[in-house]
C-alpha cells in the first residue's frame, strides 16, 4: 500500500484558565487585550495550522470558597472575539467551546452560522455539556447529567437543520426549507435568517471522553479533542472511536482525533529538559502546588509547607472523588498511592511532586525530536495531529512555528501553504449529510 | 450635534428588503459592510447601531447576521466610530451578554455599546421555540433585571484586579473581584464575570423609547435614549418627558437624547419625494422617525431646525437604503453640518461627552 504520508493536523489553543500557562515568565503577555489574540492567531496562521481554539469559561475558578488567585483568569467572550479575529486572518479556522446547556439553541445556531459565513467558512463549535456552573444562568440549571447529553444531541441536530435550510440557488441564497424541529428538549420552528456557509455548516468538535461522548462524536463530530494519554492509551482510544464510525455510514478519515499537547524546545535534549524544568518551576508555584494537592486530598492542607514532604494525613475519601478529574485514573486511592511512592522514591517535596504529576505534560526535546514525536503518533494512528498550547502566551507559539513546523513541512507531512479556504478543507473532512444513523449501537 | 447611523441589512426602509430595491447579495458581503461603516465613520457619525432580528420581517425571506457577531467582525477594521449591536435580550443570558459586550469593548479599543431590545415579537418567539412573555410591563420588568445584572457583571472586576505579582505568585487580587449575587424574579446570577472590566467601564447603553415602560427603562439604564416620534412636535414633547424623568432621577447630565430621522434626498429637487413615494408604495412607510425629503440643502436646514425645536442632542439616522440613502448623509448632509473631527482612538463615552463610570460594586471611600 503506497500513499501519501499521513498528514499532521495542527491547531493552536489559547488558554483562558489553567495552571500550565506560565504567566510568571517575563515574556508572558496579556490574557485579555485583543493584540495578544492577534499575535497568537497570526503566528498559528503563519504555521499553516488548521484552526485556533478557545475553551469556555462559565465562571471564575474557585477553591475552598475563594477565588483562585495564582493562575491566569479573565478571558474574552469566545463568540465575540472569534469574529473579530476573522477580520484579521484569512485562512485559519476559528473554533469556540460553547456548552449546549446554558444557551438558547436557536441563538447559538445564529451566532455560529453568522461566524461561519462572515469568516468564509472557517467556524467550528466544540460542543460541551457542562455540569455545574449553573449559578450564573437561568437556562439549563435543572438538567441532570444524562439529560444534558441528550439535549446536546438535539441542539446539534436542530442547528444542522437550520444551517442547511437555505441552500444556494442560482442567484444566491434560496428560500428556506421548513424546519419544524420537535425534540424532547429543543423545539425550533424556523425559518432561519443566516445565509448558508461555503463549508456547508460549522465543524463540530467534541471533547467528552465517556462512552456517551464517544458515541456522540462518532455520530455527529468532525473533530475529537482528547486529553493527553500515553501512546498505547491514545492508540486504543483512536481505534475505539474510529471503529464506531461505520455505524453512522462514515469513513475513518471523516473524523479527526486531536489530543491537546504542550511542547518545550531546546538545541539539545538536555537543554530542552532544563528549560522544561525551569518552566515547571515557574508554573507550579507554592500556592499552585497546594491547590493541586488539596484538590486531590479534599481537605484543608494550609498547615503544610509546599517545599516540605507530602502530608502524613490521608485524603478525605468522602469529599475527594467528586473533585478528581474523570479522565485520569478512576481510583483516587490508586492515584494517591502512586504519588506517595514517587515522592518517597525520588525524595520530592510537594511542589516538586506536583510539577512531576500535574506539570506541563509537554513534548520536550529538540525541534527534530518534537517533530519525530508528532509524526510517529500520527503515523502509528495514535491521533491525527495535536492541539498545541505554548507555555508562554502569546509569544511562545512562534518557537514551534519557526522551528518544528518547517521540519514537518520538509518531511511532507504538513502543508507548506493552505490549499483550501474553509476549515473543512483544512481538516480534509466532508460536509456531513443529514441523515438518520444506519444502525443503532448495541 | 450628535449623529448615529442605523445599519439594518439593506436599509431601514421596509422596502429595502425587496430585491428589486437593494440587491440582497450586496448587503451580506463583509467587505462591503466594512466599507459602508468606514464611510460612515469618516463622515462623522459617532456610532453605528447594528439592527438585530431573529426571524424574517419582510416577506419571509430576509437574510441577516447576528448583530453582535457582525459588529465584532467590523470592530477591528474600523476606527473612531462606535460599534453598537442591537441585542435581542430574551434570547440571551445576561451573563453571556455582559461578556460579549465587554469583549466588543476590548476588541474595539473602547468604542463599544449595545442596544438591548427588551422584547421579541410573537413570530420571533415562535421561530426560536421560546414561550412568549406575557405583558409589556412584564417583559420590561424582565429587561430591567437583565440590564441591571449586565451592568453589575461589568463591575464585578475592578479595573486593577489583575496584579501579576510574580514574587508572591498572585495573578489576581481576589479582593478586587466581586460577586453579583443578584436574586430577582426572573434571574439569579452569582458572578463574578469571566471577563474583566471593559475599557470604558460600562460600554454605552442605547435604549429605544417608544412608550412609558421603555421610558422608565431608559431612565434607569440609558446612556443614550433614542426617542421614537414621527413629527417634530411629538418629538419635542416626548423628549421633554424623557428629560424631565431623567432630571427627576438625577441622571440628566449622564444621558444623551436622540431622535430618529429618515431622509430621502438627492441633489435634485423632486427626486427625494419620488423615492419616498416609491418605497412607501412597496412596503409602507418607515415608522417612529421624522421623515425629511428634498434636495440636500433642504435636508440640512430641516435637520438644524429639528434639533433646535425638539431640543434633542442629535439624531439616529435611518438610511432608507444602504446604497443611496446612506450616501446622501456621508457625501452631503454631514459635511454641510461641519461636525467636529473626533480625536483618534477616542472612547465612545468620550465622544458622547459621558464620563467613565465609577465601579458600582466598590464602596465609595
Amino acid at each position: 500500500m503506497t500513499h501519501r504520508s499521513r498528514q499532521v493536523h495542527l491547531a493552536a489553543y489559547f488558554p483562558g484558565v489553567n495552571h500550565h500557562t506560565v504567566w510568571r515568565h517575563p515574556d508572558s503577555g496579556s490574557q485579555i487585550e485583543f493584540d495578544s489574540f492577534v499575535e497568537f492567531i497570526r503566528t498559528a496562521e503563519r504555521g499553516r495550522f488548521d484552526f485556533f481554539f478557545l475553551a469556555e469559561g462559565l465562571g471564575v475558578r474557585e477553591h475552598r470558597g475563594a477565588i483562585v488567585e495564582h493562575s491566569i483568569a479573565g478571558r474574552p467572550d469566545s463568540l465575540t472575539v472569534l469574529p473579530a479575529l476573522a477580520a484579521v486572518t484569512e485562512h485559519i479556522g476559528l473554533v469556540a467551546t460553547i456548552n449546549s446547556t446554558f444557551n438558547d439553541p436557536y441563538q447559538l445556531a445564529r451566532q455560529f452560522g453568522s461566524l461561519d459565513v462572515l469568516s468564509g467558512g472557517r467556524a467550528g463549535w466544540n460542543v460541551v455539556t457542562s455540569v455545574g456552573a449553573g449559578d450564573n444562568f437561568s437556562r439549563g440549571r435543572y438538567l441532570d447529567y444524562a439529560d444534558r447529553y441528550r439535549r446536546a444531541t438535539e441542539v446539534i441536530d436542530a442547528s444542522r437543520r437550520l444551517w442547511t435550510s437555505r441552500p444556494d440557488g442560482p442567484t444566491g441564497p434560496g428560500p428556506s426549507v421548513p424546519i419544524d424541529y420537535r425534540g424532547e428538549f429543543v423545539t425550533v420552528d424556523g425559518p432561519f435568517s443566516v445565509p448558508s456557509s461555503p463549508q456547508g455548516h460549522p465543524v463540530i468538535v467534541q471533547a467528552g471522553d465517556s462512552d456517551d461522548g464517544r458515541e456522540f462524536a462518532a455520530q455527529l463530530a468532525d473533530v475529537v479533542f482528547t486529553p493527553s494519554r500515553d501512546l498505547d492509551g491514545a492508540r486504543a482510544f483512536f481505534r475505539d472511536v474510529k471503529s464506531r464510525l461505520p455505524r453512522y455510514g462514515r469513513a475513518g478519515d471523516d473524523l479527526r482525533i486531536l489530543p491537546g499537547a504542550s511542547f518545550v524546545l531546546g538545541d539539545t535534549s538536555d537543554e530542552a529538559r532544563e528549560r522544561a524544568a525551569h518552566l515547571e518551576d515557574l508554573a507550579v508555584s507554592g500556592p499552585v502546588a497546594m491547590y493541586l494537592l488539596e484538590q486531590q486530598w479534599g481537605r484543608d492542607l494550609s498547615a503544610y509547607d509546599p517545599d516540605g514532604p507530602l502530608p502524613d494525613v490521608d485524603p478525605d475519601w468522602e469529599v475527594m472523588p467528586a473533585r478528581v478529574r474523570t479522565q485520569e485514573d478512576q481510583d483516587p486511592r490508586a492515584v494517591v498511592a502512586r504519588w506517595r511512592a514517587i515522592a518517597e522514591h525520588d525524595r520530592l517535596s510537594i511542589r516538586q511532586l506536583m510539577a512531576r504529576v500535574r506539570g506541563l505534560s509537554a513534548i520536550v526535546g529538540t525541534p527534530v525530536q518534537v517533530a519525530d514525536h508528532i509524526q510517529h503518533w500520527v503515523e502509528t494512528e495514535a491521533c491525527d495531529g495535536f492541539i498545541i498550547t505554548p507555555a508562554v502566551i502569546p509569544s511562545g507559539l512562534a518557537e514551534f512555528v519557526d522551528r518544528v513546523v518547517p521540519i514537518l513541512q520538509e518531511r511532507g507531512v504538513h502543508r507548506r501553504d493552505y490549499t483550501g479556504t474553509t476549515l473543512r478543507e483544512h481538516l480534509d473532512v466532508p460536509v456531513p449529510e443529514l441523515r438518520m444513523p444506519v444502525a443503532q449501537g448495541a | 450635534m450628535l449623529f448615529a447611523v442605523s445599519v439594518d441589512g439593506p436599509g431601514s426602509h421596509p422596502a429595502a428588503w425587496h430585491d428589486e430595491v437593494v440587491p440582497r447579495t450586496s448587503t451580506l458581503d463583509p467587505t462591503r459592510l466594512t466599507e459602508s461603516v468606514r464611510t460612515a465613520a469618516r463622515a462623522g457619525f459617532a456610532f453605528a447601531v447594528f439592527a438585530d432580528r431573529l426571524a424574517p420581517r419582510h416577506g419571509g425571506d430576509d437574510l441577516r447576521y447576528d448583530a453582535v457577531t457582525l459588529a465584532a467582525r467590523l470592530a477591528p477594521v474600523t476606527t473612531s466610530i462606535g460599534i453598537v449591536p442591537e441585542v435581542s435580550a430574551p434570547l440571551t443570558e445576561p451573563y453571556h451578554v455582559s461578556k460579549a459586550v465587554a469583549t466588543l469593548d476590548f476588541i474595539s479599543g473602547g468604542r463599544a455599546g449595545w442596544n438591548p431590545r427588551p422584547t421579541v415579537d410573537p413570530a420571533e418567539a415562535r421561530y426560536a421555540g421560546r414561550p412568549e412573555v406575557a405583558s409589556v410591563e412584564e417583559r420590561l420588568a424582565w429587561a430591567d433585571e437583565h440590564l441591571e445584572i449586565t451592568r453589575r457583571l461589568w463591575d464585578s472586576w475592578e479595573d486593577d484586579a489583575v496584579i501579576r505579582d510574580v514574587d508572591a505568585a498572585r495573578y489576581l487580587d481576589a479582593g478586587k473581584l466581586h460577586r453579583v449575587d443578584f436574586r430577582g424574579r426572573h434571574f439569579a446570577v452569582r458572578g463574578p464575570s469571566t471577563t474583566p472590566r471593559p475599557p470604558q467601564g460600562h460600554p454605552v447603553t442605547v435604549i429605544d423609547v417608544v412608550d412609558d415602560a421603555s421610558t422608565a427603562l431608559a431612565v434607569r439604564h440609558a446612556d443614550v435614549a433614542v426617542v421614537h416620534a414621527e413629527d417634530i412636535d411629538e418629538l419635542r414633547e416626548r423628549r421633554a418627558e424623557v428629560a424631565a424623568a431623567l432630571e427627576a432621577a438625577g441622571r440628566r447630565s449622564s444621558t444623551r437624547i436622540l431622535g430618529r430621522l429618515a431622509a430621502f434626498g438627492d441633489s435634485r429637487t423632486e427626486a427625494g419625494e419620488r423615492l419616498r413615494r416609491r418605497l412607501d408604495e412597496i412596503a409602507g412607510p418607515i415608522t417612529g422617525a421624522l421623515t425629511v425629503t428634498g434636495p440636500v440643502a433642504d435636508i440640512v436646514d430641516e435637520v438644524r431646525t429639528a434639533v433646535t425645536i425638539a431640543a434633542v442632542d442629535g439624531f439616529l439616522v435611518l438610511p432608507p437604503t444602504v446604497t443611496g440613502g446612506l450616501q446622501v448623509w456621508t457625501d452631503a448632509v454631514l459635511p454641510a453640518l461641519h461636525l467636529p473631527v473626533p480625536p483618534a482612538g477616542a472612547a465612545l463615552r468620550d465622544r458622547l461627552g459621558l464620563t467613565r463610570p465609577a465601579n458600582s460594586l466598590v464602596a465609595a471611600s
